[in-house]
């Protein structure tokens, strides 16, 4: 008895939920595709790609029928270089095949023989989103509880809005950060751009910071 | 009894990361929390947009004090991914005992803090006794007792130096021994 699921497992598991998704949203221009980790076991995971307009009905397909109940994390990209893509929210779920145990209940669970749905899977969500100044992406924090502060966090450090989020908020920034400051954005700079201590100071004879001669 | 908000933090006489813990209280219970980080929060990664894939792994080692091989290893892992770079076996074996030793380090240090919180002191004393055998191996690796930018995106920076695999397995039997006292 392990603690770990096989290969065979974790194969059969990634096409069952890729089939099923192709099967229900191939139509509207969703991609599925499965994809193998290059490190440890190279076990497989399902790529999704869709809009944000298919999201809710990817999240809410992910959650009722394929029983996804855990929202690792959500982080955000700004491609300011130009092209269709401006911005990219990915989201990272899990399927756990541990749900509610009741308190006092020791439940052992043996990898070996979980079968169907039970058998954990790893999903990776991708949302294109075009250029512009007000990315967009519907919120999921309703669906799954791990969303709420990901989808803060994202938000407070990319910018991308979260519509419907409830309670939004600065989490890592200051809370007195100005609106629409969001520094992982491409066009912020921070003093370190475009200078390398290692290439062009080695000596750090030239270091100052940039903010030298002003009155503090 | 009307619920209030009660700021829990940022300071804590046992402070080992500052946080403040928002908790809504009705008389003596705790009804709702809202936890508020950020106050150590350094923006590793609008840094890392301007350095080299090669620098980014010392500031990974900083991201936590107590288990650097292992944030090493997460950056590291993602940057293969995305070169599609491919790892030789044995590197891989490497980093995997360089892992899970550093794995006991930190789980020792975790352990050992939570001595004195409870009023055990030994504990403490114990767990980093044995923290330093496995910092030993560490440094042996990577050169350094806390951050040792050991990993490399397609493998290590040196192989394993000579006797260390013996002396990491005499360490590990006698670290088992001692958890059976």
């Amino acid at each position: 008895m392990g603690t770990t699921i096989t290969k065979e497992q974790n194969s059969y598991a990634a096409n069952a939920a890729a089939q099923n998704l192709s099967a229900r949203f191939s139509d509207a221009g969703i991609t599925v595709e499965i994809i193998a980790h290059n490190a440890g076991k190279r076990f497989e995971f399902v790529r999704i790609i869709c809009s944000p307009e298919q999201w809710r009905a990817v999240a809410k397909h992910l959650k009722n029928e394929l029983g996804v109940n855990h929202c690792a994390m959500v982080t955000g990209t700004h491609y300011p270089e130009g092209g269709d893509r401006g911005w990219e929210v990915a989201y990272h779920m899990h399927r756990w095949p541990i749900t509610d145990v009741e308190a006092h209940t020791m439940i052992v669970h043996s990898g070996e023989s979980l079968e169907g749905d039970d058998i954990p899977m790893e999903f990776e969500i991708f949302i294109n989103l075009p250029p512009g100044d007000s990315p967009a992406v519907p919120s999921v924090q309703d669906l799954w509880v791990g969303a709420d502060w990901n989808e803060k966090e994202t938000w407070d450090l990319v910018g991308i809005d979260f519509e419907g989020h409830e309670n939004m908020h600065r989490v890592l920034n200051p809370h007195d950060s100005p609106v629409g400051f969001h520094p992982l954005q491409r066009q912020h700079k921070i003093r370190y751009h475009d200078f390398n201590e290692m290439y062009d100071d080695p000596q750090g004879f030239g270091r100052k910071p940039v903010d030298e001669g002003r009155v503090k | 009894m009307a619920e209030m908000w009660i700021t829990m933090g940022p300071q804590h006489p046992m402070t080992h990361g500052l946080w403040t813990l928002r908790v809504k209280v009705d008389g003596e219970t705790v009804t709702d929390t809202e936890a508020e980080l950020g106050y150590i929060h350094r923006g590793v990664e609008k840094i890392c947009e301007s350095r080299d894939f090669t620098q980014i792994t010392p500031y990974c080692d900083r991201l936590c004090y107590v288990s650097a091989m292992t944030w090493a290893h997460a950056y590291i892992m993602a940057a293969e991914d995305l070169l599609e770079a491919e790892v030789p076996e044995r590197a891989e074996y490497i980093r995997l005992m360089a892992a899970e030793v550093q794995r006991l380090a930190s789980h020792l240090m975790w352990l050992g803090a939570f001595g004195p919180d409870i009023g055990n002191l030994t504990l403490m004393t114990w767990c980093l006794r044995d923290r330093e055998m496995f910092l030993d191996l560490l440094q042996e690796l990577g050169g350094s007792r806390m951050h040792y930018n050991y990993p490399r995106v397609g493998g290590v920076k040196r192989d394993i130096p000579i006797g260390w695999a013996n002396r990491l397995k005499a360490k590990v039997k006698l670290f088992e021994n001692r958890i059976n006292e």
